[in-house]
């Protein structure tokens, strides 16, 4: 293996261990909310002041790991990386600001039910996730 | 963007992900320029020149570019 192919194979060491802490972060989340969820629900719903303030404080952490690593993410990806998440990022944002005016001004003639945001969303990240995919296809 | 990344390279008897590595961007960006889906940055363009120790327009020049 060339020199050149050991520093590539480094990159891409690096690459990933971000991309796999990334995803643990999204675990951690995940896992947490839905404990979350359990626990609460077994309580009948009921929230003391000292969970909203754990909870609190555990949403901030997971805000701050998530930019953080997302920074480390630019910070180490070449050009043609960024450019991928650059399109991604615009294509899911037209997604977002056209279905959403779209959805409420139908709902405004009574043709619909009223946007429901968290649809929204999901169809803008997976229309952002298609758009970076297919531009990895195009130069994989 | 035309280039002729893709004939230097094999000169030397390189893989994309050597040429990734010796300009520390992946291999998936080497194939990407060479195919001439993605214009290199200027910083990018000179390192490539630097390290074929060839001026920037012997390896670019004007043509069809898809940005």
């Amino acid at each position: 293996m060339g020199e050149g192919e050991q520093l590539h194979a480094q990159r891409r060491r690096r690459f990933w261990m971000i991309l796999a802490g990334l995803a643990m972060i999204g675990a951690v989340a995940g896992f947490f909310s839905g404990f979350w969820a359990g626990f609460t629900d077994a309580r009948g719903g009921e929230i003391t002041s000292q969970m909203q303030a754990l909870a609190a404080i555990g949403i901030g952490l997971l805000a701050l790991a998530a930019a953080y690593g997302s920074w480390k993410f630019f910070v180490s990806v070449d050009e043609v990386e960024v450019a991928d998440n650059l399109w991604g990022s615009l294509i899911g944002f037209y997604a977002y600001a056209i279905s959403f005016p779209a959805w409420w001004a139908l709902w405004k003639i009574r043709l619909t039910s009223p946007p429901d945001h968290w649809l929204i969303y999901g169809f803008a990240m997976l229309t952002a996730m298609a758009a970076y995919a297919n531009r990895k296809w195009q130069s994989r | 963007m035309e280039n002729r990344l893709r004939v230097l390279r094999a000169e030397r008897g390189w893989s994309q992900a050597e040429l990734g590595g010796r300009l520390g961007v992946s291999r998936q960006a080497v194939n990407a320029v060479e195919t001439g889906k993605h214009d290199p940055s200027l910083p990018l363009a000179f390192k490539i020149a630097r390290l074929f120790e060839l001026p920037i327009e012997d390896i670019f020049s004007e043509g069809n570019s898809n940005g």
